[in-house]
C-alpha cells in the first residue's frame, strides 16, 4: 500500500492539476483576507452560517445601498473597524468551499487512472483490487486533510499578518475548530471517493461532482419549504454543519453531527468499494 | 515433466447476450512463447483479461504457477503484461511513467528502468512526454513496462501493432533472447499469423470464444505441408472419383474450381490420369503447401459447422 501511495505522490506532484487546486484555495484565502469577509461558493444557505457576532459600531454605514457603492478598499476599512469579529473563525465556517478543491484530489488520485487506462497496468501485475481501493482511499483522505489544515493555518497566519489581531482569534481556537470539523470534512472526502470509484471516468465524475453540492442544496431548500422540515434537522446539512461547528456548538449537536458523518462515510465508502470490486476494467 | 506456468480448464466468460469465452482449455509451459491466434473479437484479449484479473470469468478455472484463487492473486507479481492499447500518463515522460510503475512494484534500482527502455530502443526519447509518442513508440513503452521487473511470465496483447518491419524484427529477437537467456515465458496474441509463426513455439487457435486447436509449431508445420491442388470446374464429380476410384479421403473442396488432396503418396500424374478417365475436366494439377492463413481459414470453417 505504501508503494502505491509513493507512486501516486510521485505522479501527482508532477501534475498541473494539483497546483491549480492549491492556487484556487490560496486565491479564496487572499480574497477573504483582503475583503475581511469569507467568500463562499453556494446558492445561499438554508440557515444562518455566520459564526461570530460583531459589534455594529459601523452599522450605520452598512446599508445595502452604501455597501453596493463601496470600493473593495473602503469595504476592507469598514470591516477592520468592527469589534469582536474573528475573520479566521468565519473563514473556517465557510470551509464548504474546500469541496471544490477536494474534487481535484479525487480526480488526480482515481479518475485519471480510469480515464488514461493506466489502471489496467496496475491491477494486472502489481496489486489486488482491495489494496488498490484502500491505497487510493488513503491517498484521497490524506490529500484532502493536508489541504484542509493548510487552508486553516494559511488563513489564520495571513489574517494575523495582514489584518492584525483585532480580527483574529487564537491559534488554539482555529486548531480546536479544525479538529471539530474533521468528521464533516472526512464525510466530504468519502463522498468524493465513493463517486470517483463509482463513476470512474474523469469527464463523468466532473459533470456530477462539480454541481453536486449546489444541486443538493437546491433540492434540500425545496424540500425544507415544501415539507416544513424543522430547523433542527436543517442544521445537519453539511455546509451548515461546518458553519455551526466553527461557532460554539453544543455537545449534543457535535455528537449528532459525528454520528451522521460516520454514517455518510460508511455509505459512500461501501458504495465506492462495491462499485469497483467487480467492475470490468476496460 | 515441464513446469506449467498457466493452465485453464473450461474457462468461460459471458456478457449479457454474448459469450466471449466458451470452455477454453489451454496449457502454457515454462519458456514457451505461446501464440494466441484469432480474428478480431475471437476472445484472445478476454483470456488475457481473465487471467490477469481485469475481469472475472463466468465459469471454469485457471492456475498460475500452479496456484489458483486467492493464492494466484499473489502470483500476479510475477507477471508483466500489456493488454490492449498501451496506457500511460500523457504529461509524464517515458522514463517518469516507468518510474511510477517501478515505485508501485517496489523497484528501487533505477537501472532497471534504463535497461527496460534500452531493450525496446527508447533510450533516446526517454525524456519525451508520452502524449508526443507515435503509436509504435507507445507500443514499445508498453513492452518496456511489461519487462520492467524481470517477470517470469509476460503477456502481450498484439504487441506488434504500429511497429515498422525493422521494429517487428527487433522485437522478435528480443522475445527470443529473453526467453532463452532469462527463462521468461511469453503469451502473445496477434491476428497476423505469419509474424506469430516466426516467434512462437506453441499456438492456441481461437474463434468466437471457442478453442479450435492447440498445436505445437511442429504440428502446425505438418498441417500446412504439401498438398496436391486440383483445378477443375466439376469438383463434385472429382470428389466422388477421389473417394471411389482412388480411395482418397484426405482432401478438401476449397471452392467451386479447386480441391486439395493432402494424402501422402499420391502422384500428380496418376491423379490426373484417373480423373480424366472418369470424365473430370482438369485444368491444372500442381503441388503446393497450405499457407497459415488457409490453414486458419479451414479450421474456422470446420469450427463453424
Amino acid at each position: 500500500m505504501m508503494n502505491m501511495i509513493k507512486a501516486d505522490l510521485y505522479r501527482i506532484v508532477r501534475s498541473f492539476g494539483l497546483y491549480i487546486g492549491i492556487a484556487i484555495m490560496f486565491l479564496m484565502i487572499a480574497m477573504s483576507i483582503y475583503l475581511v469577509q469569507p467568500g463562499s461558493i453556494s446558492m445561499g444557505t438554508v440557515g444562518d452560517t455566520s459564526t461570530t457576532d460583531f459589534d455594529d459600531t459601523a452599522a450605520d454605514d452598512l446599508t445595502a445601498g452604501a455597501l453596493e457603492n463601496m470600493s473593495m478598499s473602503d469595504l476592507r476599512e469598514l470591516m477592520l473597524k468592527s469589534e469582536g469579529y474573528e475573520l479566521d473563525r468565519d473563514i473556517l465556517g465557510h470551509n464548504m468551499n474546500l469541496y471544490y478543491v477536494f474534487i481535484f484530489v479525487a480526480a488526480l488520485a482515481v479518475t485519471v487512472d480510469f480515464s488514461t487506462g493506466s489502471i489496467k497496468n496496475t491491477l494486472s501485475s502489481a496489486i489486488s483490487r482491495r489494496r488498490y481501493f484502500i491505497s487510493k482511499l488513503a491517498l484521497i483522505t490524506l490529500g484532502c486533510l493536508l489541504l484542509f489544515f493548510l487552508n486553516t493555518y494559511a488563513a489564520y497566519f495571513s489574517n494575523l499578518i495582514f489584518n492584525g489581531s483585532k480580527v483574529a482569534s487564537s491559534l488554539w481556537t482555529v486548531t480546536k475548530i479544525s479538529l471539530l470539523q474533521l468528521p464533516p470534512i472526512l464525510a466530504l472526502t468519502s463522498i468524493l471517493a465513493g463517486l470517483a470509484f463509482t463513476l470512474k471516468k474523469s469527464s463523468i465524475f466532473n459533470v456530477v461532482a462539480i454541481p453536486l453540492v449546489l444541486v443538493f442544496q437546491l433540492l434540500f431548500n425545496l424540500a425544507v419549504r415544501l415539507f416544513n422540515i424543522p430547523q433542527k434537522y436543517v442544521s445537519y446539512e453539511l455546509q451548515i454543519m461546518l458553519g455551526r461547528l466553527a461557532g460554539d456548538p453544543s455537545a449534543g449537536y457535535v455528537r449528532n453531527c459525528y454520528l451522521l458523518c460516520a454514517g455518510v462515510i460508511a455509505v459512500f465508502t461501501l458504495l465506492g468499494y462495491v462499485s469497483f470490486r467487480r467492475a470490468e476494467i476496460k | 515433466m515441464r513446469e506449467i506456468v498457466l493452465q485453464t480448464k473450461g474457462l468461460s466468460k459471458k456478457y449479457k447476450s454474448f459469450t466471449a469465452l466458451d470452455h477454453v482449455d489451454m496449457t502454457v509451459y515454462r519458456q514457451d512463447i505461446y501464440g494466441l491466434i484469432g480474428r478480431n473479437g475471437a476472445g484472445k484479449t478476454t483470456i488475457m483479461k481473465v487471467v490477469t484479473g481485469l475481469t472475472e470469468g463466468s465459469g471454469g478455472e485457471f492456475e498460475i504457477f500452479s496456484k489458483k484463487g486467492a493464492a494466484a492473486e499473489k502470483e500476479k507479481r510475477r507477471i508483466g503484461c500489456l493488454i490492449e492499447n498501451p496506457a500511460f500518463f500523457g504529461s509524464l515522460t517515458a522514463w517518469q511513467n516507468l518510474k511510477y510503475y517501478a515505485l508501485q512494484k517496489g523497484i528501487t534500482d533505477e537501472k532497471q528502468i534504463d535497461e527496460a527502455l534500452a531493450l525496446v530502443n527508447l533510450t533516446e526519447v526517454k525524456d519525451k512526454k508520452f502524449k508526443k509518442f507515435s503509436l509504435g513508440m507507445k507500443q514499445r513503452l508498453g513492452i518496456a513496462f511489461a519487462v520492467l521487473d524481470n517477470p517470469d511470465l509476460i503477456i502481450l496483447d498484439e504487441p506488434i501493432n504500429g511497429l515498422d518491419p525493422i521494429g517487428i524484427s527487433e522485437l522478435r529477437s528480443t522475445f527470443q533472447k529473453l526467453c532463452s537467456e532469462r527463462g521468461i515465458t511469453f503469451i502473445i496474441s496477434s491476428h497476423i499469423l505469419s509474424e506469430l509463426y516466426l516467434v512462437a513455439n506453441r499456438f492456441l487457435i481461437i474463434e468466437k470464444g471457442r478453442v479450435l486447436k492447440e498445436v505445437t509449431k511442429e504440428e502446425l508445420d505438418l498441417a500446412c505441408m504439401r498438398c496436391l491442388v486440383v483445378k477443375t470446374t466439376d469438383t463434385k464429380r472429382a470428389a466422388v472419383v477421389l473417394e471411389e476410384a482412388l480411395g482418397i479421403s484426405e482432401y478438401k473442396v476449397i471452392d467451386s474450381g479447386e480441391l486439395r488432396v493432402y494424402e501422402n503418396g499420391v502422384k500428380p500424374e496418376e491423379l490426373n490420369r484417373v480423373l480424366i478417365q472418369n470424365n473430370v475436366a482438369v485444368s491444372g494439377i500442381f503441388e503446393a503447401g497450405i499457407s497459415l492463413e488457409d490453414y486458419f481459414k479451414s479450421l474456422v470453417e470446420e469450427g463453424s459447422l
